[in-house]
């Protein structure tokens, strides 16, 4: 439904290009007042919240970097996983927990690692699951390594040719009311959401086992846990 | 009972319900079997190295998978088994036929297939190289039970002296 109105999606046409301040991530709060591009940029921070609003219980994966960060800066839940590593993998694993258990699982997924692995899509698509939802955060940067520019690409158009149900949003409210549309489709969704680069102070815990097994615990926790 | 029944066995006995793969002619057998065998959750990839992220996936979630994929797919997995498996401790069992050895005939094959054992050992992944079917009911029932009871990934390489090699000769 919403996947036909993606298209009047303007950005990469006439925007500012290499003229932007690459260097250095933007903070979340500043930046904006000689942003000329074309496209409109949500805050991340608020999106992030924005998500525990609309599902407080979801199981949450997070893609190594800016996504763990925001996320922890916002809130250290239980039922967040944190990647510390394997770019790439964010979307695989969380399509496992969602084959896995009966609950809302959301993805936050970066660009680059979306883009590193997009053939990852298909393997979605394929299976289908309902509780599924992958945000990709579209900041256009490698956020981690310093800001370096991605090769750009239209992931929503991506994602789509891999027969998944795709959206997008520039802005809070949008991504708000796309985040539920797609907690609410019957199948797999993926909501593309335009971001301003962002430099979260918050980390996650660095004890990744403990990570992994409070969040096995959070969802699947009934005292028989081997690991 | 042929070796891809004592896999299933091996499988089932263990409580492995999740089975990522992509096609491989040495095991397109036993994938056959799991697909059409309502126990298991076949996952059909596209590239293997997703394996781990959905089958840590799974884990997480509460239930045991197992990566079905051939020693070229394997190379693609190196990644997520050092920065996911390992450190996060999440268990992860691996069959995967071994190829670049005996019966070989494509030199593409040769360089990781014949080296995949150390490559694991290198990155302290624990891994097993079966050479014929007798054991390997046993083996796979043992590579799960210690996969899963320890927190580290298992990997049993199947030569094509078990699996059969495609004679290319």
């Amino acid at each position: 439904m919403s996947s036909e109105d993606d298209m009047d999606r303007t950005d990469g046409a006439g925007g500012t290009g290499g003229t932007d301040e690459n260097d250095e991530p933007k903070g979340s709060d500043g930046g904006r007042d000689e942003d000329e591009s074309a496209t409109e940029r949500a805050d991340q921070i608020a999106c992030t919240e924005r998500v525990l609003e609309t599902t407080p219980e979801a199981a949450i994966v997070a893609n190594l970097g800016v996504a763990s960060y925001a996320l922890a800066s916002v809130a250290d839940r239980t039922r967040n996983f944190y990647c510390w590593g394997s770019m790439g993998l964010t979307t695989s694993i969380g399509l496992g927990v969602a084959l896995a258990v009966d609950e809302q699982v959301t993805v936050f997924e970066g660009d680059g690692s979306l883009l590193m692995s997009l053939g990852v899509c298909s393997t979605v698509a394929a299976c289908d699951p309902s509780n599924l939802v992958i945000v990709v955060w579209e900041n256009e940067i490698y956020g981690t390594t310093g800001g370096q520019s991605i090769n750009e690409i239209e992931y929503a158009a991506a994602a789509r040719a891999c027969g998944l149900w795709t959206t997008t949003a520039e802005t809070v409210g949008e991504f708000a009311e796309r985040y539920a549309e797609a907690v609410a489709y019957d199948g797999a969704a993926l909501v593309v959401c335009a971001v301003d680069p962002i430099d979260p102070d918050a980390r996650p815990p660095l004890d990744f086992a403990h990570v992994a097994r409070r969040f096995r615990e959070a969802l699947a926790g009934d005292g028989t846990g081997e690991a | 009972m042929t070796w891809t029944e004592a896999v299933v066995a091996g499988l089932e006995r263990n409580g492995v319900t999740t089975v990522a793969h992509l096609p491989d002619s040495a095991l397109a057998g036993l994938i056959d079997a799991i697909e059409a065998d309502e126990r298991f959750e076949a996952v059909r990839l596209s590239r293997e190295e997703q394996g781990i992220g959905v089958l840590s996936g799974a884990y997480l979630g509460g239930e045991r998978g197992v990566l079905l994929c051939q020693s070229s797919g394997l190379a693609t997995t190196i990644n997520g088994l050092a920065s996911l498996s390992k450190p996060a401790r999440i268990p992860f069992l691996g069959i995967v036929s071994r190829r670049g050895d005996l019966g070989e005939f494509n030199d593409a094959q040769v360089p990781f297939g014949y080296a995949a054992g150390r490559v694991l050992d290198d990155i302290g992944i624990r891994n097993r190289r079966l050479e014929s079917p007798e054991e390997i009911e046993r083996d796979v029932d043992l590579a799960a039970k210690t996969a899963f009871s320890t927190g580290e990934p298992y990997v049993l390489l199947l030569d094509a002296t078990l699996t059969g090699a495609k004679d290319e000769f």
